[in-house]
């Protein structure tokens, strides 16, 4: 009954105060909305740029063609100091730079230069980024016109190669045939006999002559014989009747008659073969020297063959040479798998592949946004309670009343808590509603990550309430230390660019702990026992942090006391309101 | 009178190095009204706070007769206990209003009533029928659920009351319950304090309205620098330290300096001279002859007498009387 009545209590100031029941109604829904319009759609940036060009050509209007395609407010500048002088303005976020000749060419490199305010920390690698990648994607555009005609010329080269080597195979085959005809050539002219052989006319003629000697000696003898015979007659002339031996006398001259024109006739016979030799002799001899005189040509023959057989071998090593540079070339260029020129231009093409659908970015905030709601509510509803009773006129009624201030403290704790936890319900159901958050299938994890951040950051708010005396003194720590969780989290500033040992000590940020057991929760689903231990510890925390305010006094009051007890004197201290309120501190 | 209900023994409290309570022993009778008067800073909200348990005294005890109420072993044998051991306890026998109203200005006259009801434990029904005699009493009822903040100023002081009256205290301590209200309603104030007292409740209340208390206390306590210098009824007081009475003179063109000028050099029985709005009081034991220097000098300096008033002083002039002793000691 007390305990609830507080709580009833607490829950009515709030919701009659306009100010409180503002943060309490109003705010959540309020954040959420400005939030989410702010985060929703899937560009984040809406950024102007500036450019000057001094001569705009074909290539400068397609690079501002494609920045407005992609939704850059693009404005067009005369000079670089007026293009500037907007960035300082804030007009424009960056300044792009063509340069005079803007073109691409073998001569110069072509340069775009970005003037960027880098004072603008939280934007200038945004719009850098952005704007690059624009300007990248136009470069590629030009990278791949030009690699385009450098493939096609490399593919006409390829083409020209292979009529090369048709050529070079034409060639070569006449060079083969050429060969095989200088080879028959060589072959038909070595093969020519120049050599006289065994015909030998002397020999002939010295065995006509032998035969006419012969003969002169068969005529002799036959003379001798002829006589002899004669004379054998006329010795026989008286043994032989005269009858015979006229008739063997008629005989032998008939015979010796014969054998006379026989002689006359070989002679005759002889003597023409001797002439007729005598003439072959004349002609072999002319034979013989023509003979040689081819034979002279045909080493002269022979010569030209041998010069042009070793002319046609360099030719021919020529040929292979020349074939195989061709080849070796075409191989090469045929080696060069890669022949599509956006395979060149972007040989490696990056696709970001989301962990989930993708969506707006207000659904990757939402967890951030959440804890963000939770902390900021927590801290402040929480130290706003606290100070509310206490600088409220009821203090002293209350102390009044046989309540403890256990009692008290633990009402105040569960009344904000019950308020975060509906805020939290609410923008959950809202989120569930409008954004399809697939909330139960992870709600456990969703649930005790949201209590236990309550839980902690209104144990500090509860901290800064009994801390601090005036409303003001508590709205501004919780907003400090609100600010100062966010500003060191990953939602301002990515925990990977911050320094390592830096970074370390920041991971320990609660905010960062809890957003990311959230963000896990809610686009992963982690399951509760992954997140047991660490939301125990930070539970422990909390429970610390709550433990002097249960106790009754706490630890700033003790330490203020001690300070009295020691000085004899307050302590200063600007940030508490009524120096005569010393008795608020009991409650 | 029923008997002590409660007993302040040599109670001292110090801030800071000082002290504003000595050694201070007072007695209150059940059913009585018990008035505090003192000067600013003579430690009278000290004492009422300490008589509750609020603060915490270097020394002394504060003790209340618990009517056998307390449930605790061997509260039997001692009808008084200590605030300070029994504060839980003790702070539902007292009932506390203090200067500025205590309660929830967003809440409305019947809310606050219900809740600080509800923290000290009564039974719904009990605090419904407290909390509708208390509206009725205190005249609020018509504006039972008015925001309380939206009172007036005399409401909301009869709603602080109320709310210290809701769960029906055997003490009420009132500090200051007056101040800065117009005569109607301190007069409706007084006459609520009356009745409150006449239901059976020991009043225990501080005021500067020293008139009021000499009408309203059954006794009345004098506070100086921390310390309790008398105790008595108003007329026992008034007899023990009215001794000289007070001349009002008012005189036109009233050039009140050259007159106080002039009866300084002649009178040598006048205790003390002041200009006020309203003209020059003087305070004598001898009137007789202040009078007649007083008329002696005004028509010197052709003064004309436009009112004059001797009296005997009330309790106001009794603490005036006291305080300007006090400076002159001090001096």
């Amino acid at each position: 009954m007390r305990f609830t009545s507080i709580i009833k209590k607490n829950f009515k100031l709030l919701l009659r105060s306009k100010s409180s029941a503002f943060i309490l109604l109003a705010g959540p829904i309020l954040i959420i909305l400005i939030v989410g319009l702010f985060f929703n759609g899937k560009s984040a940036y809406d950024l102007s740029l500036g450019y000057c060009a001094p001569v705009p050509n074909d290539l400068t209007r397609s690079f501002i063609s494609s920045l407005e395609k992609n939704g850059f407010v693009v404005y067009d500048f005369n000079n670089e100091s007026s293009c500037t002088d907007k960035i300082k303005q804030g007009v424009i976020h960056t300044c792009i730079l063509f340069p005079q000749d803007f073109k691409v060419s073998n001569d110069q490199s072509t340069e775009l230069r970005f003037i960027v305010d880098y004072s603008r920390v939280n934007l200038v690698y945004k719009v850098i980024d952005a704007v690059s990648e624009i300007i990248e994607f136009e470069t590629r555009e030009v990278s791949y016109s030009l690699t385009n005609t450098l493939i096609s010329r490399i593919d006409s080269t390829l083409s020209g190669l292979e009529k090369q080597e048709e050529l070079e195979e034409r060639i070569s085959g006449l060079e083969v045939d050429i060969s095989k005809d200088f080879d028959s050539l060589k072959s038909g002219v070595d093969s020519i006999d120049f050599s006289t052989g065994s015909v030998s006319l002397r020999s002939l003629r010295s065995k006509l002559g032998n035969s006419q000697d012969s003969l002169d000696d068969l005529i002799v003898k036959y003379g001798e014989f002829s006589e002899y015979s004669y004379e054998m007659l006329d010795e026989l002339e008286g043994y032989l009747d005269s009858n015979k031996s006229d008739e063997i006398r008629a005989e032998l001259d008939l015979m010796s008659q014969e054998v006379a024109s026989l002689q006359n006739a070989s002679l005759d016979d002889l003597n023409a073969s001797l002439q007729e030799l005598s003439d072959a002799d004349e002609r072999l001899t002319g034979l013989f020297e023509r003979l040689q005189e081819n034979e002279r040509l045909a080493d002269s023959v022979k010569k030209i063959v041998s010069r042009t057989e070793e002319h046609l071998s360099s030719f021919r090593d020529s040929l292979s040479s020349l074939s195989k540079g061709t080849s070796g070339m075409r191989e090469r260029l045929e080696e060069i798998d890669i022949t599509r020129a956006e395979s060149i231009v972007s040989p490696v093409n990056t696709k970001i592949e989301p962990l989930m659908s993708e969506s707006s970015n207000f659904q990757f905030a939402f967890p951030f946004l959440v804890i963000l709601l939770v902390m900021f509510a927590s801290l402040m509803i929480s130290s706003t309670l606290i100070i509310f009773e206490r600088s409220s006129r009821a203090v002293f009624r209350n102390f009044m009343t046989p309540i403890d201030r256990k009692m008290f403290i633990s009402a105040h704790f569960l009344t904000v808590l019950l308020i975060v936890l509906l805020q939290s319900l609410l923008i959950l159901l809202i989120s569930y509603l409008a954004m399809k958050f697939a909330l139960f299938s992870s709600i456990l994890s969703v649930v005790a990550v949201i209590f236990v951040a309550s839980v902690f950051f209104i144990a500090l708010g509860l901290m800064i309430g009994f801390v601090f005396a005036s409303q003001e003194g508590a709205m501004m720590a919780s907003l400090v230390l609100g600010s100062t969780f966010l500003f060191i989290s990953n939602l301002v500033v990515p925990l990977e660019s911050i320094s390592q040992g830096l970074a370390g000590i920041i991971r320990f940020n609660p905010f960062i702990i809890f957003s990311e057991f959230l963000r896990k929760a809610l686009l992963f689903n982690l399951p509760l026992s992954d997140a047991v231990l660490e939301l125990s510890i930070l539970l422990l925390i909390a429970l610390v942090i709550l433990v002097p305010a249960l106790l009754g006094r706490n630890v700033f009051h003790d330490a203020k006391r001690y300070w009295v007890k020691r000085k004899g004197k307050r302590p200063e201290n600007k940030l508490r309101g009524n120096a005569d309120k010393d008795w608020l501190d009991d409650l | 009178m029923a008997g002590v209900i409660l007993r302040i023994d040599a109670v001292s409290k110090s801030f800071l190095k000082r002290r504003i309570l000595k050694n201070v022993s007072l007695s209150v009778e059940e059913g009585e009204i018990l008035g505090l008067i003192g000067s600013s800073g003579s430690g009278k909200t000290t004492l009422l706070k300490s008589i509750t348990g609020f603060y915490r005294p270097e020394a002394g005890d504060v003790r209340f007769r618990h009517f056998g109420l307390l449930k605790r072993k061997g509260a039997e044998k001692d009808p008084f206990v200590s605030v300070f051991s029994e504060n839980s306890f003790a702070k539902t026998i007292f009932g506390f209003a203090s200067q500025t109203p205590s309660f929830y200005e967003n809440l409305t006259v019947r809310e606050n009533m219900l809740y600080f009801g509800s923290l000290f434990g009564l039974k719904h029904k009990e605090l419904e029928s407290n909390t509708d005699i208390l509206l009725t009493l205190m005249g609020l009822k018509s504006h039972q659920d008015n925001l309380a903040g939206k009172l007036s100023g005399g409401m909301q002081r009869r709603l602080d009351i109320a709310c210290a009256l809701i769960h029906d205290p055997a003490i009420l301590i009132l500090d200051e319950p007056t101040s800065d209200l117009d005569p109607t309603l301190r007069n409706h104030i007084w006459s609520l304090v009356k009745k409150i007292n006449r239901r059976g409740t020991t009043v225990i209340l501080a005021s500067h309205h020293l008139s009021e208390v000499e009408t309203f206390c059954s006794r009345i306590a004098i506070i100086k620098d921390g310390s309790v210098i008398d105790v008595d009824t108003p007329s026992k007081l008034k007899a023990k330290y009215a001794e000289t009475q007070e001349i009002s003179i008012q005189a036109y063109p009233g050039n009140y300096q050259s007159i106080l000028a002039r009866l300084k050099k002649k009178c040598g029985d006048i205790d003390t001279m002041d200009i006020s709005s309203e003209g020059l009081v003087i305070s004598s034991s001898d009137t007789k002859n202040v009078l007649h220097e007083v008329l002696h000098v005004l028509e010197k300096l052709d003064e004309e007498l436009v009112d004059i008033n001797v009296s005997k002083p009330g309790l106001d002039e009794l603490f005036t009387q006291l305080n300007r002793e006090d400076r002159g000691d001090a001096a």
